[in-house]
C-alpha cells in the first residue's frame, strides 16, 4: 500500500458523459510520484477526454479527482485554474508553443502563470540540458520539429509539476524524435519527481512506460 | 514576461496590420485635437486680449470689424473719429474710463497704436528696459516686434503708412525706441506704443507747439479744465477745418487729407496761433476709445445711446466675439464631425482587428489556459491589445497636433495676429482622450468577452 503522500494521482468513482449515457468510468485508479501512465483505447473512448478531466478543464458527473491530495473536482474554476498552473504540465499534440514570443519567454511565462517569479537562469539550464539552448530567444515558428517538441517538454515542466500530461506528444513526430522526447521526458520525470500520463496510440509510447490504462477494456 | 508584454508581442506579430491601426486613430485623434487646440487658442487669446473692456466705440461700419481692430488689431480699422466728438463719451457718468487709440500705421506688419500709459496698463505690460513713451516721436514697442526688428534702445525708424506695409514711408518723422515690453501673452507683444501726439505728429495734425487734449485724462475731474478750454473754441474755424476730412471714411485715406492740410496751413503759422492752435486741437482725430462702464447699467443703455445718439458707433466686445465664435464654431463643428467619423473607423478598425486576432489565436488562448490563466486573464489579454492600440494612436495623434501647431507657429514667426503655440494643453483635450480610451475598451470589449468565454477542451480538440 502507496504512502497518502506518494500518491500524484487519485481517482475514485469517476463518470463523466455528455449525455445521459457516460462516455468514460473509472472505479479507481492511483499514480505514485515518478510513476508512468500510457492511457490508450479506441478512437472515441474518452482517452482525451479523461486528459481533460485530469487537467480539470472538464468537470466530472461523480466521483472525485486528487492531485498531490487535492480534491479538484471541489474547485472553483478560477482555483483550478491556478492549481493546474501550479501543479500540472501538459504537452499537447501539435507542441502549441505560443508563437508571438521566444521559446526562453514560453518558459518564464508559464513560471509567471505558475504564480512564480520567472527566473531566468533556471529556464536556461533547463533549456540546455534539453539541447536547445542556442534557440532559447528564438520565435518557435523556426525551430524544427524536434527542437519544439524539446521546447514544448521544456515548458511543460519548468515549474517543477506533480504530474504532466501528454495528449499524444509524439504522434508528430518521426521515430527518432519520438524515442528522443519520451526518453528525455521520463528522465525528467525521475530527476523532477512527477508522474507521467500520457495518452497515445503509439505502440513505441506505449512499450516504454511503467502501466497501462486501456479506457476500451478499462484495464 | 507578463500578460501586458504577451499582449504587446501578440501586437507586433502583425506589425502591419498594428501600424495601420494606429495611423488611422492617429488620424482622427491628430484632426480632433488640431481643432480642440485652435479652439482654445483663439478664445484664450480673445478674452486676454479683451482685457475686460467693455465697449469699443469708433467710426460706423461692422462693429465686428470695430472690436477686431480697435481690441485685437486684426482688422483694418471702420475709420477715424473726431476726438472732440469722442470726449463727449470719455466724460459719461456711466464711462468709468476710455483709452483713445489711433491707428492706422505700422513698421513691418507691427502696428503703430498712439495712446496712454492706461493702454499699457489694461495688459499689465512691463518693460523689460527703457522708459515709456513720453514725448513726440518716442515709442515702446512689444517683445515679439523686438524679437523680429532686432531694434534695441535709440534704435530710429520711420513708420509706414497704412497696416498692410504696402505704404509710402512717413521719412520725415523717425520714432525713436525708448523702451521695449517685456512678453506678456497679449496683443502688447506685437504692437509699438507711441503717444497720441506722436501719431498725430507724423500725420501732421499736430505740431509741438500746438495746444492738444491731454490724452491721459479719462473720466477724472481734475483733467477737465483742459476739456473745457478747448469747449470754447472757434467752432467755425472747427468746422472749416474739419470738412476736408472724410470723417467716416478709411484711416489710410484720410492720411492724405492730413499731410495735404499740413502743407496748406503751415503758411498760415505765424498768423492767430492760439486760434490756430485750438483748430487743430479739434480736427485731432483718434480712430477708437476702449470704454470701460462705470455702472453695470451703462451696458444696457450706453452703448444704445452712442449708436443713436452721435455719429460713432459703439460694439460690445463680448457680444461680438460671442457672435465671432458661433459662425467659427459652426465651421469648426462640421470639421469635428469629420474627424469623429475618422476616429470611429479607426475604432472599427481596432475591433476588427483584435476580432481577427482572436480568431486566429484561439489556440494559444486555449493553451493559456492549460499554463494556468484564469479567464479573466484572458480577457485582461485582449482589452490589452485594444487598450495598447488605442494609447498608441492617442499619443502618436497628440504628438502630431501639438507637434504640427508648433512647427506652424515657427514656420508663421510673431507678425501673426494671433499667436500660438503647439505647447499647450487644451482642457477639451481631457475629453477628448477619455472619449478615446473609453471607445478604444469598447472596441475591445466584444474580442475579450470572447476570449474569456473560450472553451478549451473543444478547441484543443480542434487544433
Amino acid at each position: 500500500m502507496p504512502s497518502v503522500s506518494n500518491i500524484a494521482l487519485k481517482i475514485s468513482d469517476l463518470a463523466f458523459g455528455y449525455s445521459k449515457k457516460p462516455l468514460l468510468e473509472i472505479d479507481e485508479l492511483q499514480i505514485q510520484k515518478g510513476e508512468h501512465l500510457a492511457v490508450i483505447g479506441p478512437s472515441g473512448c474518452g482517452k482525451t477526454t479523461f486528459m481533460h478531466l485530469v487537467a480539470g478543464l472538464l468537470r466530472p458527473q461523480a466521483g472525485t479527482i486528487e492531485i498531490q491530495g487535492c480534491d479538484i473536482t471541489r474547485l472553483k474554476e478560477w482555483e483550478m485554474d491556478r492549481f493546474r498552473g501550479r501543479s500540472i504540465g501538459v504537452v499537447f499534440q501539435r507542441l502549441h508553443l505560443l508563437s508571438a514570443i521566444s521559446v526562453l519567454n514560453n518558459l518564464l511565462l508559464a513560471q509567471r502563470l505558475a504564480r512564480m517569479t520567472p527566473d531566468k537562469k533556471k529556464a536556461m539550464k533547463l533549456l540546455d540540458r534539453l539541447g536547445i539552448a542556442a534557440q532559447a530567444h528564438s520565435q518557435p515558428a523556426i525551430l524544427s520539429q524536434g527542437q519544439a517538441q524539446r521546447a514544448a517538454i521544456a515548458r511543460a515542466v519548468i515549474h517543477n509539476p506533480s504530474l504532466v500530461i501528454g495528449d499524444e506528444p509524439t504522434s508528430a513526430l518521426d521515430n527518432a524524435s519520438a524515442a528522443d522526447a519520451i526518453q528525455l521526458i521520463k528522465e525528467l520525470s525521475e530527476s523532477v519527481g512527477f508522474a507521467l500520463l500520457i495518452v497515445t496510440h503509439d505502440e513505441r509510447v506505449r512499450g516504454s512506460m511503467d502501466r497501462v490504462l486501456d479506457l476500451g477494456g478499462q484495464t | 514576461m507578463n500578460l501586458l508584454q504577451l499582449s504587446m508581442a501578440n501586437l507586433l506579430l502583425s506589425p502591419l496590420s498594428t501600424a495601420v491601426n494606429i495611423l488611422l486613430l492617429s488620424l482622427g485623434t491628430g484632426s480632433i485635437a488640431i481643432l480642440l487646440i485652435a479652439t482654445h487658442l483663439l478664445s484664450a487669446a480673445l478674452i486676454r486680449d479683451a482685457a475686460d473692456i467693455d465697449l469699443v466705440v469708433g467710426a460706423k461700419g461692422s462693429p465686428l470689424q470695430l472690436v477686431l481692430s480697435g481690441l485685437y488689431h486684426a482688422d483694418i480699422p471702420t475709420g477715424n473719429i473726431r476726438l472732440s466728438e469722442a470726449r463727449t463719451w470719455m466724460e459719461h457718468p456711466m464711462v468709468e474710463s476710455a483709452i483713445p487709440l489711433s491707428l492706422g500705421d505700422s513698421h513691418k506688419g507691427f502696428r503703430i497704436v498712439g495712446t496712454n500709459e492706461d493702454y499699457v496698463d489694461i495688459y499689465d505690460g512691463q518693460l523689460a528696459e527703457g522708459k515709456l513713451p513720453s514725448n513726440p516721436l518716442e515709442i515702446a514697442i512689444g517683445s515679439s516686434v523686438s524679437k523680429a526688428t532686432g531694434f534695441s534702445l535709440g534704435a530710429t525708424f520711420a513708420s509706414q503708412h497704412g497696416l498692410d506695409g504696402a505704404g509710402h514711408a512717413h521719412d520725415e518723422d523717425s520714432y525713436t525706441v525708448v523702451g521695449i515690453f517685456e512678453a506678456s501673452d497679449t496683443v502688447l507683444d506685437r504692437l509699438l506704443i507711441t503717444t497720441l501726439e506722436s501719431v498725430w505728429l507724423v500725420h501732421g495734425e499736430s505740431r509741438p507747439n500746438s495746444e492738444t487734449y491731454d490724452t491721459t485724462q479719462t473720466n477724472r475731474p481734475h483733467d477737465h479744465e483742459d476739456v473745457h478750454a478747448h469747449a470754447d473754441a472757434d467752432a467755425e474755424a472747427s468746422e472749416a477745418m474739419l470738412d476736408d476730412h472724410d470723417e467716416g471714411g478709411h484711416v489710410e485715406h484720410q492720411h492724405e487729407d492730413q499731410h495735404q492740410h499740413e502743407d496748406e496751413s503751415s503758411s498760415e503759422y505765424d498768423g492767430d496761433q492760439e486760434k490756430q492752435a485750438t483748430v487743430h486741437a479739434e480736427a485731432q482725430e483718434i480712430t477708437v476709445l476702449l470704454v470701460k462702464y462705470a455702472t453695470p447699467i451703462a451696458a444696457i443703455t450706453l452703448p444704445r445711446k452712442i449708436n443713436d445718439e452721435s455719429a460713432l458707433q459703439a460694439a460690445s466686445p463680448a457680444y461680438e466675439i460671442t457672435r465671432l465664435l458661433q459662425v467659427i464654431g459652426i465651421g469648426i463643428g462640421w470639421l469635428q464631425a469629420f474627424a469623429a467619423i475618422l476616429v470611429a473607423s479607426a475604432v472599427l478598425s481596432i475591433f476588427a482587428a483584435l476580432y481577427a486576432s482572436l480568431k486566429a489565436r484561439r489556440n494559444d488562448l486555449a493553451v493559456l489556459r492549460c499554463l494556468g490563466a484564469t479567464r479573466s486573464e484572458l480577457f485582461m489579454l485582449l482589452l490589452f491589445e485594444g487598450v495598447i492600440l488605442t494609447t498608441a494612436g492617442i499619443v502618436f495623434g497628440l504628438i502630431a497636433a501639438h507637434g504640427g501647431i508648433e512647427l506652424a507657429a515657427i514656420a508663421l514667426g510673431d507678425a501673426q495676429n494671433f499667436p500660438f503655440t503647439g505647447f499647450v494643453w487644451a482642457p477639451t483635450e481631457f475629453v477628448l482622450v477619455g472619449g478615446l480610451l473609453a471607445a478604444g475598451v469598447l472596441s475591445s470589449l466584444i474580442p475579450s468577452w470572447q476570449a474569456f468565454s473560450t472553451d478549451v477542451p473543444r478547441t484543443l480538440a480542434l487544433f
